[in-house]
Parts: C-alpha cells; sequence; structure tokens
C-alpha cells in the first residue's frame, strides 16, 4: 500500500518552494522511495519499543551554571541580515 | 433564550527561577537592555550546538508537580516541535507533550466548605522563543529569551466562568511563588496565561468549539478576556453562525478580543522524540530529595500557622493568597509581636488604611513593616490608644520617614491613664447626659458605649478607653 | 618522499616523527604541498590552509603523541574561525564559531590540520557527488567516485597528501569511501565521539570517523579524540580509548559471523574474491567462519531511510534565511526569505530527503512510518545483539561493488541508497564498525568487520593484527599522473 502524499503540502511544511519539474521529478523518486518502506508493514513489532537514542542511560544533566562559548559577534556574524546587535527581517505583519 | 455554559481550560507558561537556560549555559537575564547579548551556541540555534539539559530546571519542574499534587514521571521525554519563525532559530522548539514530566494534578478554588479541584492535565518542561521588535521597515530579533527555561501548566477544561479562571491563576501563581519555581512576574512576562474558552447550551454533553485567546498578562485581564469571550461565542452562536476554531489576543484599550490568525485544525508540528536526548530518568530517591528540599506549600503552612498562631481561618486565608500580607507579619511576629495582634493589624488596619487611599489589589504596603512594630507596641504598652494608633497608620503611609514615637511625643498623643482626670471626664458626661443615664439603668446596656464614646470624644481619643471601663462601671 | 612516508604504515611514522628521524615541520609543509597537488587532481579539498593559517602547525616542538602530524578535517566538522561549508551553497561562506571538541582535542594531542575536505552535501550521499562545488575523484580512476559523503578526506588520504583524516558516518560514510579508495576507515560505537561542533545529519547515527592507511593509524586518531564531553549529551560515560595491539594470536579461535543474505547475493566479481579470500586468510589463522541468518538486515535500508530523513528533515529546519547562512532574496515577506533561503540553498538530494523526513513525521504517517521503523531499529539492534552472544565479529564486504563512475548513479537515488546496504545495519544499531582494504586487482576492495557495543579496541586490534600479520598487505598510495587516464597501482 503505497501511501500518497501531497507534495505542496510537504513542501509547504518545509518551507521548499518547489519549480514544476522539480516538483515532477521528486514527486516521482518519492513515490517510489515509498514503496520501497512497504516491507516495513510486515514486520511484527507488537509490544516492541521504539527505539530513538542508543544510549538509554540517564541525560549527562549540567549544573545550572552560566558558561560562555562564544562572544555575541561570533553569534551574529553569521545572520544573514544584521542591524547592530539583532538580526533582521523585513517588518512582519500579524503574529506577534 | 437558551441558557449556556461556559468551559474553560487554561495553559500556563511560568518562567524557571534558573541562572542558565535550559538547554543552553547562557545566562538568564530579564532585565538586560541590550540586544542578544545573553544568547550562546545552544540557544542561537549553531550548528552542532547539543542541547544540554538544565538539572536545577528539572528540580524546579517536579516541585511545581509537587506542588500541584502531580504524579511525577519517573521516565519522561523531550520532543520537538517544529514551526518556522524568526523568533526560533532551531525551527523547532524542543518541548514536552505524550510523556511530561509531571502527570495529573489539580489546584483547588473555592471557599472553605466549597471547595473544588480544577484538574491538570500534566506540567511540561519547555523553552521560551525569543522576542521580535518592529522598527521602521524591519523587524529586529533579539534572542536573548530564547531558550529560558519555561513549564507550561495545561488544565483540564473543568473551569466554567471567569471569577473562577482569575481564582485559579491567583492560586496556581501562589504555589508557583511559593515554592519558589518562578518569581511570577506578571509585568516582565514571567506568569502567562492563554484561555480556551468554548461555549455550549447547558444540558449539552458536546464540547462547544473553543477559541484560544492568548498572553493575558494580568489575573484582572484574565477575567475580563474570558468574560469577553464567553459573551462573543453566545452573541456569535444566537445570530445562527458557528464558532470558529481560532487564535485570539486582548486588546486591554478596547476592552475586547481579537482575531489573531486562524488555528489550522492541527499546525502539523511534526513532533518526535529529540534525538539528542536521551530519556530524563529520576528516581524515587531524587524526587524525595526535591520534595525535602522544597520550601512550604502554602496548605502546610496554612495548617502550621492555623495551629502554631493561632489565627482565623479568614486570616490564614489572607496569609497565604498574599506574600506582602505573611512577610508583614511575619516581621512583626520577629519583632516581638504576638501573632493574633499582628494579623489584626495588617489585615484589618493597614489593609483597610491602603483601600481606603484607593488601593484595589494591595500587594505592597507602602511603609516600612517596622513603623507598623513601634506603632503595635506603643498600643500595646498603654502608651497610645488603639484608636490614636490607627491613625498614625495613615501618617505613616503618607510620610516614609514618620517616626511614630517622636510624633507621639510632639503631639501629645500619650494615652490619658490618670485615674482622677478619666473619673473628672465620667462626670462631666454623666452630668451631661441624663437621659442616657436613665435609659442605661433601666436596662439599656449598650447606652455603655454611647458614654465611654463620649468620654472618649472628650479626651480627643487618648482616654484609656479599659481604664474608662472599668471606672465607668463603678 | 610520500611513498616512503607512509609505505611502512603509520606505525612507523609516528615512531619516526616522535623520535625524530621525520621533522614534523618538514612533514607539514610536505602535506600542505602533495595537498594542493592532489587538489588539482581529485578535488578533494575545499580549502588547503597556508602554513601560517594551518591550526596546530609550529616549527617549534609539537606536543605526543600526534606529534605535528597532518589531519584532514571534513567540512562538516567546525575549526574555529574556518569556513564551513557542510558542501552546501546554504553555508557557503559560513565561518564556524567554535571548535568541535573532536578539534580542540585533537590539537591538544599535537596534530596540525591540513584542510577542509569535499563532501555530500549535509552528509547525503554515497559519492560525493552531491558537493555544490563539484565532484571529488578517486584517486585511483579519477573517472570513479571515491564513495561519500567523506569521499574528500578518503581520497586526502589515499592519494597520500596527509597521513590522517577526520570524516563522518551516519550510513557508511566513513567506511564506503575507505573501501572504494583502498584505505582503512573506522566507525566508533555511537556515542564514543562527542558530536559537539559537527554539524548534524542524523543526530542518532552521525559518529566522527577516522581514516588513515591502516587500523593502527585510525586507532592512534581515535585516541585523541574521544572520551565524554559535557556538550554532547549522547556521549557515552566510558573512560576514552585507548590502544595497544593485540597478542600475535589473535585470530586463533575468533567466531566471525557471516550473515546469510550475503550468500548467493550479487556482488561486483572483484568484491566476491575479495570476500573469499579474507574468509580463507581468517580460517588458516585459526578462526571459525559460520554463516548466521540475521533476516533482520533485509529491513536495514528501509529503516534507515526513514529514520534518517525524519532526523535530518528536523535538524536542517534551522536553516532558515533569517540565522545563519544563505540570506535567499532580501526585502520581502518572512515566509518568502525562509523559502526563497532553502529552496536554494539546498541541493537536490537534500531537498528530496527533506520531503521524505517530513512526510514521514508528519501527522497522520508517524505512526506507520517513523514509529515503525524505530521499533524494526530495536528489533535490529537486539538481533546483532543475538549474534554477538554466540560470535565476536560480524563480517561483511563494506560495499558490494568497487567504486562506479562518476555520474553513474545521478539520476538513481534508490540504486544510490541500495548501494548502504551493508554498512547501514551497525549504524542503526550504533556498532564500532571498520573498512579496511584487502589484496585484490582493479579498484579497491574493502572489508568490514563489526564488533558488539562499546569493543572498539577489540575491533581495532582484529584488523591491526590482519594489517601487520598478512603478507598480501600494506598501505597502499594510489598514484596519480597528470593526464586524465590514471593507472592504478597496487601492490
Amino acid at each position: 500500500m503505497a501511501q500518497e502524499f501531497d507534495i505542496d503540502i510537504l513542501s509547504k511544511l518545509a518551507m521548499l518552494e518547489l519549480q514544476d519539474d522539480e516538483k515532477a521529478s521528486l514527486e516521482n523518486s518519492l513515490n517510489e522511495i515509498l514503496k520501497f518502506f512497504e516491507k516495513l508493514q510486515t514486520v511484527d513489532t507488537n509490544s516492541v519499543e521504539p527505539l530513538f537514542n542508543i544510549n538509554e542511560e540517564s541525560s549527562i544533566i549540567r549544573k545550572d551554571e552560566v558558561e560562555r562559548i562564544v562572544t555575541r559577534d561570533e553569534v551574529l556574524r553569521s545572520a544573514p541580515q544584521r542591524s547592530d546587535d539583532c538580526y533582521r527581517i523585513n517588518r512582519v505583519v500579524g503574529k506577534e | 433564550m437558551a441558557s449556556y455554559e461556559a468551559v474553560i481550560g487554561l495553559e500556563v507558561h511560568a518562567q524557571l527561577l534558573t541562572k542558565s537556560k535550559l538547554f543552553c549555559t547562557a545566562a538568564v537575564e530579564n532585565d538586560s537592555q541590550e540586544m542578544n547579548s545573553h544568547v550562546d551556541v545552544v540557544s542561537a540555534g549553531l550548528p552542532g550546538a547539543l542541547p544540554l539539559l538544565n538539572e536545577r530546571a528539572v528540580e524546579l519542574a517536579v516541585r511545581a508537580g509537587l506542588a500541584c499534587h502531580c504524579e511525577i514521571n519517573p521516565r519522561s521525554r523531550f520532543e520537538r516541535k517544529h514551526y518556522f519563525y524568526a523568533d526560533l532559530p532551531k525551527g523547532y522548539q524542543i518541548t514536552q507533550l505524550s510523556e511530561a514530566i509531571c502527570k495529573g494534578g489539580y489546584v483547588e478554588i473555592g471557599e472553605i466548605g466549597k471547595k473544588r479541584r480544577i484538574r491538570l492535565d500534566r506540567i511540561q518542561l519547555e523553552e521560551d522563543a525569543g522576542q521580535l521588535f518592529h522598527v521602521a521597515k524591519s523587524t529586529l530579533v533579539n534572542l536573548n529569551r530564547a531558550g529560558t527555561a519555561l513549564i507550561e501548566i495545561v488544565s483540564a477544561p473543568d473551569l466554567r466562568t471567569p471569577a473562577e479562571a482569575k481564582e485559579y491563576l491567583k492560586r496556581l501563581h501562589s504555589l508557583l511563588v511559593h515554592a519558589e519555581v518562578s518569581d511570577g512576574n506578571l509585568e516582565a512576562g514571567n506568569f502567562r496565561c492563554d484561555a480556551n474558552v468554548s461555549v455550549r447550551r447547558v444540558g449539552d454533553p458536546e464540547l462547544g468549539t473553543r477559541a484560544e485567546v492568548k498572553n493575558v498578562n494580568s489575573f484582572r485581564n484574565a477575567e475580563l478576556a474570558i468574560e469577553y469571550e464567553i459573551s462573543r461565542q453566545i452573541a456569535v452562536i444566537e445570530s445562527g453562525d458557528k464558532v470558529v476554531q481560532e487564535t485570539r489576543g486582548w486588546d486591554a484599550a478596547g476592552q475586547k478580543t481579537f482575531s489573531m490568525r486562524l488555528k489550522e485544525d492541527a499546525d502539523d508540528y511534526r513532533y518526535f522524540p529529540d534525538p539528542d536526548q536521551p530519556l530524563l530518568k529520576l528516581s524515587q530517591e531524587e524526587i524525595a530529595r526535591i520534595k525535602r528540599e522544597m520550601p512550604e506549600s502554602p496548605d502546610d503552612k496554612a495548617m502550621r500557622l492555623k495551629d502554631e498562631w493561632g489565627l482565623s481561618e479568614y486570616d490564614v486565608g489572607q496569609l497565604i493568597s498574599n506574600r506582602a500580607v505573611f512577610d508583614a507579619v511575619s516581621t512583626l511576629i520577629e519583632n516581638g509581636i504576638d501573632a493574633p495582634t499582628a494579623a489584626s493589624w495588617v489585615i484589618t488596619d493597614l489593609m483597610g488604611e491602603l483601600k481606603r487611599r484607593g488601593v484595589v489589589d494591595v500587594e505592597e504596603f507602602r511603609m516600612p513593616i517596622v513603623t507598623l512594630a513601634s506603632i503595635i507596641k506603643l498600643v500595646s504598652s498603654g502608651t497610645i490608644s488603639r484608636s490614636i494608633g490607627k491613625s498614625l497608620l495613615g501618617e505613616a503611609i503618607d510620610d516614609e520617614s514618620f517616626d511614630p514615637a517622636k510624633y507621639v511625643k510632639q503631639k501629645g498623643l500619650e494615652q490619658i491613664s490618670d485615674d482622677s482626670q478619666l473619673q473628672a471626664w465620667i462626670d462631666e458626661a454623666i452630668q451631661e447626659n441624663p437621659s442616657q443615664l436613665e435609659e442605661y439603668r433601666g436596662g439599656k446596656e449598650k447606652l455603655f458605649a454611647f458614654f465611654v464614646g463620649q468620654i472618649m470624644k472628650k479626651s480627643s481619643g487618648k482616654a484609656n478607653p479599659q481604664l474608662v471601663s472599668d471606672l465607668l462601671k463603678e | 618522499m610520500t611513498d616512503g612516508l607512509w609505505k611502512s604504515g603509520t606505525k612507523k611514522l609516528l615512531s619516526d616523527l616522535q623520535g625524530g628521524a621525520i621533522s614534523s615541520a618538514d612533514l607539514q609543509k610536505h602535506c600542505l604541498e602533495q595537498s594542493r597537488l592532489v587538489q588539482d587532481q581529485t578535488q578533494a579539498f575545499y580549502e588547503v590552509f597556508d602554513l601560517e593559517g594551518s591550526p596546530g602547525a609550529s616549527s617549534s616542538s609539537c606536543a605526543a603523541p600526534l606529534m605535528g602530524a597532518p589531519v584532514a578535517v571534513k567540512d562538516f566538522i567546525f575549526i574555529k574561525d574556518k569556513e564551513c561549508s557542510a558542501g552546501s551553497a546554504m553555508l557557503e561562506k559560513f565561518v564556524a564559531p567554535y571548535n568541535a571538541t573532536c578539534v580542540a582535542r585533537l590539537l591538544k594531542g599535537g596534530a596540525s590540520l591540513v584542510g577542509r575536505t569535499s563532501m555530500d552535501e549535509f552528509g547525503m550521499g554515497s559519492s560525493n557527488e552531491n558537493s555544490v562545488r563539484g565532484p571529488v575523484r578517486n584517486p585511483w580512476d579519477l573517472t570513479k567516485a571515491p564513495g561519500g559523503s567523506s569521499g574528500g578526506s578518503a581520497a586526502a588520504v589515499a592519494s597520500g597528501a596527509v597521513p590522517f583524516a577526520l570524516g563522518t558516518d551516519t550510513g557508511g560514510s566513513v567506511r564506503q569511501p575507505a573501501s572504494f579508495c583502498g584505505i582503512t576507515g573506522f566507525k566508533p560505537s555511537y556515542g564514543r565521539v562527542s558530536r559537539f561542533g559537527v554539524i548534524s545529519f542524523a543526530s542518532s547515527l552521525d559518529q566522527v570517523g577516522t581514516f588513515a592507511m591502516d587500523a593502527y593509524g585510525c586507532a592512534r586518531l581515535l585516541e585523541n579524540i574521544s572520551g565524554e564531553d559535557h556538550r554532547d549529551p549522547t556521549t557515552s560515560r566510558i573512560p576514552p580509548f585507548a590502544f595497544h595491539e593485540s597478542e600475535k594470536e589473535f585470530w586463533r579461535g575468533k567466531k566471525v559471523a557471516v550473515p546469510d543474505f550475503l550468500v548467493g547475493a550479487e556482488m561486483d566479481a572483484p568484491v566476491k574474491a575479495a570476500f573469499e579470500d579474507f574468509q580463507n586468510w581468517l580460517c588458516s589463522n585459526g578462526a571459525v567462519v559460520s554463516s548466521v541468518s540475521m533476516p533482520l538486515l533485509e529491513y536495514s535500508l528501509a529503516v534507515y531511510y526513514l529514520i534518517c530523513t525524519s532526523e535530518a528533515s528536523s535538524n536542517l529546519s534551522r536553516y532558515d534565511g533569517v540565522h545563519l547562512g544563505f540570506g535567499g532574496e532580501k526585502n520581502i515577506s518572512l515566509n518568502r526569505v525562509i523559502q526563497s533561503a532553502r529552496s536554494q540553498g539546498f541541493g537536490d538530494e537534500v531537498k528530496r530527503r527533506i520531503l521524505l523526513g517530513t512526510f514521514a513525521l508528519s501527522a497522520g504517517y508517524r505512526d506507520a512510518f517513523f514509529n515503525k521503523a524505530a521499533k524494526v531499529r530495536r528489533l535490529l539492534k537486539e538481533s546483532y545483539e543475538a549474534t554477538f552472544e554466540s560470535y565476536d565479529f560480524v563480517l561483511t564486504p563494506t560495499s558490494l561493488e568497487t567504486a562506479f563512475a562518476l555520474g553513474d548513479r545521478a539520476k538513481d537515488p534508490i540504486k544510490m541508497y541500495n548501494s548502504d546496504i551493508c554498512t547501514i545495519g551497525p549504524s542503526l544499531a550504533g556498532l564500532p564498525a571498520i573498512s579496511f582494504p584487502v589484496k585484490t586487482t582493479g579498484m579497491p576492495v574493502g572489508m568490514q568487520l563489526v564488533a558488539p557495543y562499546m569493543e572498539d579496541l577489540k575491533l581495532l586490534q582484529a584488523v591491526d593484527n590482519f594489517q601487520e600479520a598478512s603478507d598480501g598487505y600494506r598501505p597502499q598510495i594510489a598514484t596519480l599522473m597528470n593526464s586524465n587516464s590514471a593507472e592504478v597501482k597496487h601492490g
């Protein structure tokens, strides 16, 4: 049962703007790839816990202390648009 | 017209009292005037930076859960919630969902004897987002707040009225502040509330479509916003329309809610467990230790105060719900004043004076409590009468540098306890009011107070009322 | 000079450096020059540093144990104040703001850093053809792919430009290029090496791996980068790795499992031959080799591609045109900024995987895809554990084929994905795995050994023992010709 997906919805979620030819080609390869996953459905995973981390031991929890690794400048120098000490974008309307 | 019932659920975000952020070692600094001064690799979302869970944040979240009678999950998990926005550098927020750190629990509201438990769904740990500022044609992003540790306390939709909602918020706020989990500073945005409101006809088992009112920043506004929203939704339904599931904001100036954006049926946040973090495991020993180390809960405090201090339920309620009151009474007790006296002066006299001056929600007393202690001592030592003492309160509130002892001396306000002087006034009063005397002798007991009052008048309030009573009786 | 330099192995090189027989300053200079030459032929590097700009390079004393030995670093790992592109237009001009832990530790251990090597964009690819700056060429045959995604690092070592390189391995990205390029590539147990400062592709799979001419070199390099890091919560709390050689009779009595899906599997003839030869060598040295049923391996590709794309789609959300990286168009709405930055900054393979991952995590599908894959992953891990109860190692060829021609796979992502079949299992289970070259004619062939979790030492000892003992093996350097038709050299 190959799942049908909607490439427009997906590309919107992923914030990727696709050209028509890109869309077609991606849609094709994605459909092919999805068939390839069908196999998995046949594996019996009843009462199997999913594995999300190899290390399932407790987190190395950090003490509540302040530590500086980089300076403000080192953070902001990678900003695509910068205004003094801030990241900058065109004025946003709507959601606060 | 059919009668409607409101169904309200509240989501509160409270900033935790930690020095560093939830997953980032940058400092938490609410008052920073600078932008992006408290941002480091993790909270800037830089590649290669991995989330480093703050131990203190976990402890405080557990405290919050214990204070709200929650079940603390021995295993909980962090998840990533994905969406793109300028205040979210990683493109996802690290939060919790199905395996949150605290589960269930409740907050009690209502009068003694009529208490109601508002159930909690869960308490989860999560990071705050940054802030946006609009300047001319630009929007600027300040990530100082990004990554700060928050707990989100999600209630079940058990609330039914705006007043209940307000009380719930106050109670929850008090619990968190008492437990030293959060400073609860509403102005700074450290305690924020979103309300989910829907209405339905009374008797209808189905829930109505709900709207979310976001970010109401004070208890009063929460009450007003919910009240408005309920009326609005009823009006919509009555006019034949359907309530739209959406996010709304509160316009304090216009006193109404407004639509912010349509809440898509489910913004697909593509939650999945954060692969950078193993399970958070908490042992029974750790939970017990956190419980031992936490400050007394308001309820425990109430029990203790009733017993230890011999206070009335009402007084205890005031002490619990108002931190300033509690602190004032504690200070007075430390200064050698007994609890019931202290409570009475603060709750009745001091708060009364402030209310007379137009203060609605008393959160601070505007006078040094040690000054109050002096006043009380002047009264209890017999130096001045209680009514003089009361008037001194007013002076102290209006003048910071007020010195009661000096003032009393200056104005000659000392209580008059001289028997002969008092007897003289008593004789005068009796002479001047023969008919009342007759009536009193005839059985009107109440007039005793009248005579006491006369003597107080003659003495400009300075007569020692107890002595007056005693002498009068003779 | 190169041929002589490490023809006798990394052990000799390091002891020569330590003893002064080779001057580290000379070595550094030599490697920088060679790297530039190699660059012209193979495009293995994005940047070869100048001597002055080479971190750790010094004309005076160099710290032990690496004594100034030159190391090339995959452009996915942060070297402070150097550019780091991840092979992508998205990070074209990005400058690393801090040192990765593994780099800081390397420098502390005395290494000098030669340059940044080319890679498949964001680690996604098996041929190093997905680099935004063009493909890397296999030093053995410049018309062929070096493997990926750490193709640049592999080519740099294989061509003799540097004795050591760092790569990253998510589903085989160190091992497979090692096998295509005829060198040794090691992927440690998950949690062995810190990922702090390593750009994330798939968080639960990524590990920093080491390349060298031999296992000894991989091991010595690993010693200098491994160990718990308080900046990476996924590192394991075990003591840092320390290498020592095994006893001579290491292989006697060792039990080696060959998954039975390989019996009768289609593989290139040289791979098949080499595979058999190696098994024979093992047997003649006292090991017991058996075919073992591991049926779950059949699902490993599906599990891998669901999990890695899901995690990648999430990890790559931070590239949004606002906070870092390529900015897209300016003076437009926020949504347009984000879309244009991502659409122009990412290449096709990255987009494909992001979309796939987005789908696997989307509401309504997460259970059937991502969660299901995570459950099968646990079964896979358990199946390895069960196998290791009776066996010391699992053996497969690293790849069922030798290096394919550049351009061969470009239009066929599934074929490309399929080529990971042997390397993916250990990645999913977090196990240490190594690819090492074996005697062959034609393009290099690599074998892969897998050991139980955290038995990295035993694994490196195993291959080191083979490399010392076998007379058919000596580190090989690919000889590059000036013309396009390269002559292949093997010993």
